[in-house]
């Protein structure tokens, strides 16, 4: 199979500054995401991760980065109860095993590397001085500042019908990480008792975790919703296998809602937007 | 005031082998707020080569002066599940209408819900005075729809 679900990073800056300081401020973020890259993908045969997956380099001899990632992805992983897990994610992945082999313990930390490479790629768009921007690589997004004076407004991809949004989230320095079904394989494992999602969005303060909860949280199925739901300042909007439209209480205070689907419309509408209901008041 | 945006598109090989940041990648500027005669400046300071399916915008201007409608049309894009467009229509700076006219018609996308297409406007329609400034989406066939989006608002 070729790979062409290529994956696109997007820059989106809305600072008043000089056409050409944006333009290199963000050629500096995409530099940076490239390294990266180089580092962590499991396309890349002679990448870090790689290296280490096949023993060939030892967890001292990485790089702080590679430390770094780890240290996150364990975190991640024992506060998920196992369900996100790097070295499970890996068995299922179609681009480790073209790299594993006998005896090895080929690793996947790819639902953790993007959270952190836009954290990164925001770190690199401040210190450049732009404070008003949005860094989007491969659907999960980091939303700084304003844009034109106004909270980002972010739609949500429909799970099934991909050309679609199905709801929007506004804010302010934020992130909107998703996980979706048609992802997994690719480097989330289910585990057999797992009530599976079409879809999980993970909006909060911080993209690292956003990315990781999204990804845990799909693994742990219909579990997951509230297990993100109980993670302080994160909420979560996801679509279960039914379709049915589930979210956090708190993630009223991010959506927007069009008028004529927030009152009185549950009839017409009995579809994704139609039917959902704050988790808080689902668990009663 | 002169709004700046700056869309760079870089595409990728690999579902997860993120960034490999493309050379030729789009880059649009424009301004709008300075419009006051409705028009759109969209000048397209490099190529569209980052797009690995020949892009297909087109601006079209109804009516001239303060109010007209536009039709941006985002990349023609395909992928596994087939072609995607995107038409958004604008009159002044506002988001009028969203729609999808080129659907995937492969794969195992399956049918399309025609029931959850005045949604997917809807939600667009109350997002207009502000953009629909991303959209997020796990990776794979989403890559299409948010970039075909993304090259259309990147007009207004």
């Amino acid at each position: 199979m070729r790979e062409l679900m290529g994956t696109v990073a997007i820059l989106d800056v809305r600072d008043e500054l000089p056409i050409e300081d944006i333009e290199a401020v963000c050629k500096s973020t995409l530099d940076h995401l490239e390294e990266i890259e180089a580092v962590f993908s499991t396309y890349r045969p002679d990448s870090e991760i790689n290296r280490l997956g096949r023993g060939e380099l030892s967890e001292q001899d990485a790089s702080p980065w590679v430390h770094e990632v780890l240290e996150l992805c364990e975190t991640v992983r024992a506060a998920s109860g196992g369900a996100f897990d790097i070295r499970r994610a890996a068995e299922n992945s179609p681009a480790v095993q073209h790299q594993g082999g006998a005896g090895v313990v080929p690793i996947e930390p790819s639902g953790m590397v993007k959270g952190w490479a836009i954290d990164r790629a925001v770190d690199v768009m401040r210190s450049g001085g732009l404070d008003n921007f949005t860094v989007n690589v491969g659907g999960d997004i980091y939303a700084a500042g304003y844009c034109d004076d106004a909270p980002w407004q972010i739609g949500l991809q429909h799970p099934s019908e991909s050309q679609m949004i199905m709801a929007v989230v506004k804010g302010s320095e934020f992130a909107v990480a998703t996980s979706g079904a048609y992802e997994r394989g690719a480097h989330i494992e289910m585990l057999p008792e797992v009530v599976a999602l079409q879809s999980i969005t993970v909006v909060g303060p911080d993209v690292v975790l956003a990315d990781a909860y999204a990804t845990a949280a799909f693994a742990m199925g219909t579990a997951g919703i509230e297990w993100v739901a109980g993670q302080s300042e994160f909420e979560v909007f996801a679509v279960t296998g039914e379709g049915e439209a589930l979210m956090s209480a708190g993630m009223e205070h991010y959506l927007v809602l069009p008028p004529e689907l927030s009152e009185g419309a549950e009839d017409d509408n009995r579809g994704v937007l139609g039917s959902q209901e704050a988790l808080s008041a689902h668990r009663e | 005031m002169k709004r700046a945006l700056l869309a760079l598109v870089a595409t990728v090989a690999g579902v997860l082998g993120i960034f490999n940041y493309n050379p030729n990648a789009t880059s649009v500027e424009l301004a709008t707020a300075d419009d006051v005669d409705g028009s759109v400046a969209v000048t397209a300071v490099d190529n569209a080569a980052a797009s690995s399916v020949p892009a297909r915008q087109s601006v079209t201007t109804t009516a001239p002066g303060q109010g007209a409608t536009r039709t941006l049309k985002g990349d023609v894009t395909d992928n596994s599940y087939g072609d995607v467009q995107v038409v958004v229509e604008v009159s002044g700076n506002k988001i009028v209408k969203v729609d999808v006219p080129k659907y995937p018609t492969a794969g195992n996308s399956g049918t399309i819900n025609s029931k959850a297409v005045p949604k997917l406007k809807a939600a667009a329609l109350s997002a207009q005075s502000a953009d629909v400034a991303s959209v997020s989406g796990a990776t794979y066939t989403s890559e299409a729809f948010k970039k075909s989006l993304q090259t259309a608002l990147a007009q207004l």
